[in-house]
Formats: C-alpha cells, sequence, structure tokens
C-alpha cells in the first residue's frame, strides 16, 4: 500500500496537459477517423505506447469504417433580405442530407403545402410527421430540400456529429431556432422569399486502427483489466478548427498516465491491458471490432473506460454494463480512497460495445465543456479532473487486484 | 487548527441503488447497446438521432430529462 499510495502521489498533471496539448494541437486536425489528422495522431500515441515500462508490444488492429460523413467545403445557406449565417453557429449539415456540392435555389413552403416542387421546406419543430418520411416525400416531388430546427448549445454552437442516420434523398440543413423563426415569418410575409444552400457532404469508407498494448510482458493471468479510451475526434471543419480537447484527449490522456504508474508498480496476480480506440464518434466502431476479437480469443477482462475528463462538477459520471459488479464496487472503493465522487449516469461510449459483448464494462465520464465544437479546447480542460481520474482509475485497479488476491487465498485454504 | 473534513468520494447516496442505476444505463440509452448510440449524447442538432435508439429508450431518456440520442 506504502508503494501504491507513493505511485499515486507520482500522477503527472503536466504530463496529461501536454497530451491533450499535442492531440488537440492543429497537426492532428480534430483526429477524424480516417483523416491524416487522425492517422498522424495515432502514430505519435503509438509512440507514447512503446514509451511504457516494460516497452510493450503495440498491436495496431486495423478495420474499416464503411459511411464516414465528410465536409468537402463549408455549407452554405441565405436566403433574400435574410442576415448573414455562420456555418455550426446559425445552421449546421444535417446527418440525414443528401450530398448537395453546388447551392440550389428556390422558394420556401410549410410541409402542410401541397406543391413542394422546387422549393425548400421549412419543417416546424415538433411536427408530427418524422424526417425520413419528409425527405422521401420532398425527393418524390422534386422538393429542392429540408430546413429543420437545431438547438445551439451553451456556448452558442451547434455541435457537430459523425455517427446517426444514413443518408436521404434531399439535401437537409438545421437551423437555429432564431433563424428558423425569422424565415417563417419572412415566407409568410411581402414578398417573394428565395433561399439558396448547399451541403457539401459525402460519405466515405475509412481505414481505421485501434492501438493494443499490454503493460509488461503478456500474461496468463485468470483476470485482466482493459483499460480504454477513444482517440478520434469528429473533425475539423474546411475552415473550422474543432480540437477534440475534452472528448477524449482527456481520457487518452488519463489512461495513459495510469498506464504508466501501473507498469512502475505493476498490480499482483493481475494483467492489464491498454486500448486507444479509433472510430467512436462514428458509432463506436473500433470498440465494436476489439469486443469482437477478444471474446472470439475466449478473453473476457473487465474494461474501464475513460470518455470524458475535461471538468469534473461535483460526480464523476459511471454506467456499467455485462457482468460489471466487482468493477462498480473496486470503483466505489477507489473512489472513497481517491476522494472522488461518483454518481450513476449515462455514458454513450465505447463501453457499450464491450459489454454488448458480455464482458463487464464501466464507462467513467468527468465533462466535456465545449463538446463536438470548436470551444473543446486544451485550454478548458481542468488539470485538477485529469489528476482525479488518473488517480481513480488506477485506484481501482489495485483494488481489482487485491480483491483477484483475495479470492485466491480463500480458494487456497478451501482447497 | 481547525478541523479539515475527508474528502467526499465512491458512489453517493446508497453504494447498492446506484450499482443498480448504473447497471442500466444511467436511465439513457443503454437499454440499446447495439443501436449505434455511441457519441450521440448531445441532442445539439434535431432529429439527427433519429435512427439511433429504440423509441422506448428514447422516450425513456426524454423522460428522464438525460438528453441523449435526439
Amino acid at each position: 500500500m506504502i508503494l501504491q499510495r507513493s505511485a499515486i502521489g507520482r500522477v503527472s498533471a503536466e504530463r496529461m496537459r501536454a497530451t491533450v496539448a499535442t492531440l488537440a494541437g492543429e497537426e492532428f486536425a480534430g483526429r477524424r477517423v480516417g483523416s491524416r489528422g487522425g492517422r498522424a495522431a495515432r502514430e505519435w500515441l503509438a509512440g507514447q505506447l512503446a514509451e511504457l515500462g516494460g516497452g510493450p508490444a503495440v498491436r495496431v488492429q486495423e478495420f474499416t469504417v464503411a459511411a464516414v460523413p465528410e465536409l468537402t467545403a463549408t455549407p452554405s445557406l441565405a436566403w433574400t433580405g435574410g442576415p448573414e449565417l455562420r456555418h455550426r453557429r446559425d445552421f449546421v449539415e444535417h446527418l440525414a442530407t443528401a450530398d448537395q456540392p453546388a447551392p440550389l435555389r428556390g422558394g420556401v413552403v410549410g410541409p402542410a403545402a401541397d406543391d413542394w416542387s422546387g422549393r425548400w421546406v421549412l419543417v416546424p419543430a415538433g411536427f408530427g410527421t418524422g424526417l425520413a418520411v419528409l425527405a422521401r416525400r420532398a425527393g418524390t416531388e422534386g422538393a429542392r430540400g429540408l430546413l429543420v430546427q437545431a438547438t445551439r448549445d451553451a456556448g452558442g454552437w451547434l455541435p457537430k456529429r459523425l455517427a446517426g442516420p444514413a443518408a436521404g434523398p434531399v439535401p437537409i440543413l438545421a437551423v437555429a431556432a432564431d433563424h428558423h423563426a425569422e424565415l417563417a415569418r419572412a415566407a409568410t410575409g411581402d414578398g417573394e422569399v428565395e433561399v439558396t444552400a448547399s451541403v457539401p457532404l459525402r460519405r466515405v469508407p475509412v481505414p481505421a486502427a485501434n492501438l493494443v498494448a499490454p503493460l509488461g510482458r503478456p500474461s496468463s493471468f485468470p483476470v485482466e483489466v482493459l483499460l480504454c479510451a477513444h482517440h478520434d475526434g469528429v473533425g475539423d471543419d474546411p475552415r473550422l478548427r474543432l480540437p477534440a480537447a475534452s472528448d477524449n484527449a482527456t481520457g487518452v490522456a488519463v489512461v495513459l498516465e495510469a498506464a504508466r504508474l501501473l507498469a512502475a508498480a505493476p498490480p499482483a496476480g493481475l494483467g492489464v491491458q491498454v486500448a486507444l480506440l479509433d472510430g467512436e464518434e462514428t458509432g463506436a466502431d473500433g470498440s465494436a471490432y476489439h469486443a469482437a476479437q477478444l471474446v472470439a480469443a475466449g478473453r473476457r477482462p473487465l474494461v474501464i473506460n475513460v470518455d470524458g475528463a475535461g471538468r469534473l462538477e461535483g460526480a464523476a459520471a459511471v454506467e456499467a454494463g455485462g457482468p460489471a459488479h466487482p468493477l462498480l464496487a473496486a470503483l466505489d472503493q477507489a473512489g472513497r480512497q481517491a476522494g472522488v465522487a461518483l454518481r450513476a449516469g449515462p455514458v454513450a461510449s465505447d463501453n457499450r460495445r464491450y459489454a454488448a459483448a458480455g464482458l463487464g464494462a464501466v464507462g467513467i465520464g468527468a465533462g466535456m465543456p465545449g463538446y463536438h465544437s470548436p470551444a473543446d479546447t486544451a485550454e478548458r480542460v481542468e488539470a485538477s479532473t485529469l489528476v482525479a481520474l488518473a488517480r481513480l482509475v488506477v485506484t481501482t485497479v489495485w483494488m481489482l487486484a487485491d480483491r483477484t488476491g483475495q479470492i485466491h487465498r480463500q480458494s487456497s485454504i478451501i482447497d | 487548527m481547525s478541523e479539515v473534513a475527508e474528502p467526499a468520494g465512491g458512489f453517493l447516496g446508497d453504494p447498492a441503488e446506484a450499482f443498480e442505476v448504473a447497471s442500466t444505463g444511467g436511465g439513457c440509452c443503454g437499454t440499446s447497446p447495439e443501436g449505434g448510440c455511441c457519441g450521440t449524447t448531445d441532442a445539439g442538432t434535431t432529429d439527427a438521432g433519429d435512427g439511433c435508439c429504440t423509441p422506448e429508450a428514447k422516450a425513456d431518456a426524454v423522460a428522464s430529462g438525460a438528453g441523449c440520442c435526439g
């Protein structure tokens, strides 16, 4: 325990902040899966893993993500007499959009209109008919496209997403509520209003890769722990940086720091693996691939996934799935020892893929200021949160090792 | 010298209850882990998350104020 306390004291806020700053830097361009920046970040991380104590063999686990949304230019939206609108502040691409590189011009109607041909259809919030149905009708009747309503976040951004519905038959833009209402007023007022808009968004298959490394020598311990975090982000826009610092450079920094400490003070009787996952933002594709590989190999590690360690407000969210009771008990104990409060809350991340594969898995989330927007910067990440999460993860692994040891000792006595 | 309180840590409230809630996805989309819900915890774009979760999971999420999955 003295060794453990000493190791906990060596958690380095500076090292983690440097990791976050590097991953959020311009060179890695928001780290979208399959992008040049994403690949460069992965290569840098492979080097970091290779430097861990014990010189672990880093495995690159390659897979393909089938259809990643990619903006080839900045979408545009304007209407007659309307204000100058800014992409991601005032409007964004909707993920169900068709690719529309060239601006399309047309009048505006509401969805109750009989004739949609050659018009943009302005869909009110809460309109009873589902978007997929509206898009099909728009395609059949030759509408220009759909304009739906969107909600800005607290920082005034419309967050970017890569995971969502498949592409539909017509262009779709999501417009911030105030401008959506303004356009509705203009369209029902005097004079003809015409909308001109483009949505240059194509879907491309891309190569992706997880990085997987055992700590120390590959082991045959009966109990294994997998520490993981996704390294990909949603990627920069053509003219806007989205650094993806909290989501999830912070999780990667925490896992790397925990791995460094555990390599220096290995838990007895417990194997530890690290996985830095790709393709989370497109639907947790990397963890789905990795979980299937583990199960096929007959391995059943307990999984600890960190997604978001940017700003701890009160208590870290914990979501569990699969046979995770030992993990939850160890986390609870570790939280008490490390002084980190925990609460049950959604962590919609890679942990769900491992749990769906039948593995005991917990996701831990401690804040993502600026989620999926240009405001997710390294400057907004709190060092104290990074330190708290690293201590929590390391202590949890040691608690699991203690429990494993106790179970073995008890088995020996019974035998 | 004033007394310094021990830092609070571990699950808030009754741990057994917290384990139970944590294991059901915290009331969000955890009921549909195969649905590709990941990465869509914020309803920033109306309807963008449709087709992500099951209708039941989405209704549960909205009712609980979790704001997940569109």
